[in-house]
């Protein structure tokens, strides 16, 4: 092991930021050469990444590492019928090689019971085959070898020039720079098709978008993006650009067209970080950019703000300390309901957490504002809930005591068997849904355990105006109207009930069997109303207590 | 005037398996019609091979007496939720913005009136709130809504939907329900796969009973009887599916 990092070492010279950084750029032809480096790099990159990020969206990337490969059957094709591997012979040869493979691995799967994977597998080596045989025969004819084609020569790929207004360019530059015009001119006009058919390809098909037809569009272009690819970074590596930045960019966004731009962002640092470390390693310019825009998909992993790695291991965590925060709310509410202050010391234990890790939680209750210090003194420091505090305290009171009634009532589990997972869903039950379940269940005022469910925080303790169903037996109010959103069809049995409107009444009667309010006047005549007509019914609540 | 649908002698396979034989059916305009049928009776592959996504065997379909090539426009589809990737880069507005695409024809991009239709179509079924979010955040019913929404957006005289009803939350259920009237009190005619038996005599104007070859289409009352029932859901008709095993045996 010592001896490979010792020969690992030897490989890696240092980092000098001046004669890494610097120097490929400070003489003016060096200058221009790194210029046509880097600029070749990014123009394949971003030609990779934009038609990368329909294959990942669909998931087709292995039928793009297919297509990579097959298309060199196209260009040997092309180059026996042409006599020429450049120009628009190696794009239609290309073309059509991307075509065929898509259109045989299709016909393949559909007509007999091989999988789409098997036959990706079996057209794409074929093909490919076939086009390495028909290429070592020609070896000698054509300024092309397999190791050229799989590999890429990056630098060699550059010094075929043509002179443009007087200024030399390279060749393969001209040809990737039309390449990535052309698609991005395309993707802008044929945005719609493309989205469709990428996201419901059948569902696009009735409204006669063609699908069909732009999947094979699709492919055609991927096949000319990559054999134009070729020289620079060979066809493995192009495999590598069309889903590294694509795959970067789908960890960060939520939108095709904001994918679209960050993955050839990405592909273009890619090209410039990975010109420096081949400058700095002396190694491959096309593997190093490679090797970066890998590592940039690492860091996208790690680090994506909502499904990174660390982002996620940062809401767990966050979770669990809100957890330890509830729970002691919970212990000091069950301890004192009245926030009597209570000993620190006799929470702690029942805590069993490590004094730093206790002295941390003290403190962002505090800090929340849910706890107060009444005496700071060491040992005999005394704690009671502030109003808040006791306000969270009973939230979670009540989402705990309304989840084990709903368990037992509804789901039918043992009432003993019921408090583990209150335990744990109190802390992850919204406002809303635990509001849906109170209304579910008519509203009960006590849980299995015949201990009494707090009142939501939101409402009920103050007065003001809610709907009859919320209230308990004690309750004074009076009825101000009706409740349009939910009358739907009880509108007829409310209107026979003939309420009291704007008379003050309590609540005497709560039945749990028929769950019914009865309501009585001052003159003692009284109304029995169902959960449905209760929950109509809206009322100023002007107290709440026992009868 | 011809009706909306009609259906003659449509005869269909999948992966070389007969699943429908020789359906004869026109649809009336301005109706809500369930299709209804035990698994596997061939419902969805109706409403497909209708739509022309799946080739049949013979027979044709007419859309008010021309063929589906020239009516397109005319009809809007709500496949099943799953049959789309959820977790695909796109906001519920640009699903939705979907439905304008038909209309707009090659490289014209939907602009502020589609936007706006958009907007209207997300507030009919209870989703405006939820236009920019990511599609992957939304629950199954909310799925469902955005891809009524996409249907509506479209402006169709006829819609296909497929088991819209099937897992969905009671808020979404009512929703449907209120858009399926409201289309109706516009005259247009919807068709909906419908699996479950207790609720489609209260949803449906008309309905099919199906399985594998047309049992009954009617209106709800005459078509919803316990005979007719029965002959759907009856065992006798697993010759029938015997016959295509052996046909698709012979293809293969």
């Amino acid at each position: 092991m010592g001896d490979f990092f010792r020969n690992l070492g030897d490989l890696i010279p240092p980092f000098e930021w001046r004669a890494d950084l610097l120097a490929p750029w400070d003489s003016s032809a060096s200058a221009v050469s790194s210029m046509w480096t880097v600029l070749l790099g990014t123009l394949v990159a971003t030609a990779c990444a934009l038609i990368g990020c329909f294959l990942i969206v669909q998931g087709l990337a292995l039928l793009g590492d297919a297509i990579s490969h097959t298309v060199l059957l196209g260009l040997v094709v092309a180059f026996l019928l042409t006599g020429s591997v450049t120009g628009p012979a190696m794009f239609v040869g290309a073309a059509i090689a991307g075509v065929l493979t898509t259109a045989l691995i299709a016909a393949l799967h559909k007509t007999s019971r091989i999988k789409e994977d098997a036959a990706i597998g079996v057209v794409f080596t074929s093909l490919f085959a076939f086009g390495v045989v028909l290429l070592t025969k020609l070896a000698g004819h054509v300024h092309l070898d397999t190791q050229h084609a799989l590999m890429g020569l990056f630098e060699f790929s550059l010094l075929d020039k043509t002179l443009i207004a007087g200024h030399e360019v390279p060749v393969v530059v001209l040809q990737m720079t039309s390449v990535v015009v052309v698609l991005a001119v395309a993707i802008r006009l044929f945005y719609k098709e493309l989205l469709s058919a990428a996201f419901d390809p059948e569902w696009s098909q009735t409204v006669g978008l063609r699908p069909r037809l732009f999947h094979y569009v699709l492919m055609a272009a991927l096949s000319v993006t990559v054999v134009s690819s070729f020289t620079a970074v060979g066809a493995i590596l192009v495999v590598a650009m069309l889903i590294a930045p694509a795959a970067t960019a789908y960890l960060l966004s939520d939108r095709l067209p904001v994918m679209l731009v960050l993955s050839s962002l990405a592909g273009a640092l890619s090209s410039l970080i990975g010109f420096h470390v081949s400058y700095w390693l002396d190694a491959s310019t096309g593997g190093s950019m490679v090797c970066v825009a890998c590592g940039l998909f690492g860091v996208a992993f790690l680090f994506s703000p909502r499904q990174g790695l660390i982002a996620v291991a940062l809401r767990r965590l966050r979770l669990r300390l809100r957890t330890e925060e509830e729970n002691l709310v919970r212990a000091l509410f069950k301890l004192a309901p009245e926030s009597r202050p209570i000993a620190a010391r006799d929470l702690a234990t029942s805590m069993t957490l490590s004094e730093t890790r206790w002295q941390w939680l003290m403190w962002r209750l505090r800090h929340a504002g849910w706890l107060e210090s009444i005496t700071a003194d060491g040992a005999t420091s005394t704690v009671r809930l502030t109003d808040t505090g006791l306000r969270e305290a009973l939230r979670l009171d009540r989402t705990h005591r309304l989840w084990e009634t709903f368990l037992v009532d509804r789901v039918g589990i043992a009432s003993d068997h019921v408090h583990p997972t209150a335990e744990e869903i109190e802390h992850l039950l919204s406002e809303q849904l635990v509001e849906h379940v109170d209304d579910l269940l008519g509203h009960p005022v006590v849980d299995p355990h015949g201990a009494p469910i707090p009142r939501s925080t939101q409402s009920d303790l103050r007065p003001g105006t809610y709907a009859l169903s919320k209230l308990r037996v004690g309750d004074r109010g009076t009825i101000v109207g009706l409740d349009a959103t939910q009358l739907g069809r009880h509108v007829d049995s409310v209107a026979r009930l003939e309420l009291p409107l704007g008379k003050p009444f309590r609540v005497t009667h709560r039945d749990p069997v028929k769950t019914s309010w009865t309501i009585t006047v001052a003159d003692g005549q009284t109304w029995e109303l169902s959960h449905a007509q209760a929950d109509c019914v809206l009322v100023s609540l002007e107290g709440t207590g026992k009868l | 005037m011809p009706p909306p649908i009609e259906v003659h002698d449509l005869t269909v396979s999948y992966e070389k398996r007969p699943v429908l034989w020789n359906i004869d059916v026109a649809f009336p305009e301005g109706q809500v019609i369930g299709i209804v049928g035990p698994n596997g009776a061939g419902k969805s592959t109706l409403l497909k091979a209708i739509m022309g996504l799946i080739p049949h065997e013979s027979g044709w379909v007419k859309f008010y007496g021309e063929p589906l090539a020239t009516q397109r426009l005319l009809v809007g589809y709500v496949p099943q939720r799953e049959s789309v990737d959820w977790d695909f880069p796109v906001t519920v507005r640009d699903v939705v913005l979907m439905g304008t695409y038909g209309k707009l024809g090659l490289f014209r991009r939907p602009g502020r009136a589609e936007r706006e239709l958009c907007d209207r179509c997300l507030e009919q079924v209870g989703m405006q709130s939820y236009s920019r979010r990511q599609i992957a955040n939304l629950s199954g019913g909310q799925r469902q809504r955005v891809f009524l929404a996409r249907a509506l957006a479209q402006e169709s005289r006829i819609y296909f939907m497929d088991e819209p009803f099937s897992g969905v939350d009671a808020a979404t259920e009512s929703a449907i329900i209120d858009l399926l009237r409201q289309l109706k009190q516009q005259g247009r005619t919807v068709l909906v796969v419908h699996h479950d038996l207790q609720t489609a005599p209260e949803y449906f104007d008309s309905i099919l009973l199906l399985n594998m070859r047309l049992v009954a289409f009617g209106p709800t009352r005459d078509v919803f009887t316990t005979e007719l029932l029965q002959k759907t859901y009856g065992g006798r008709l697993t010759i029938l599916s015997e016959a295509a095993e052996e046909v698709a045996d012979t293809r293969r």
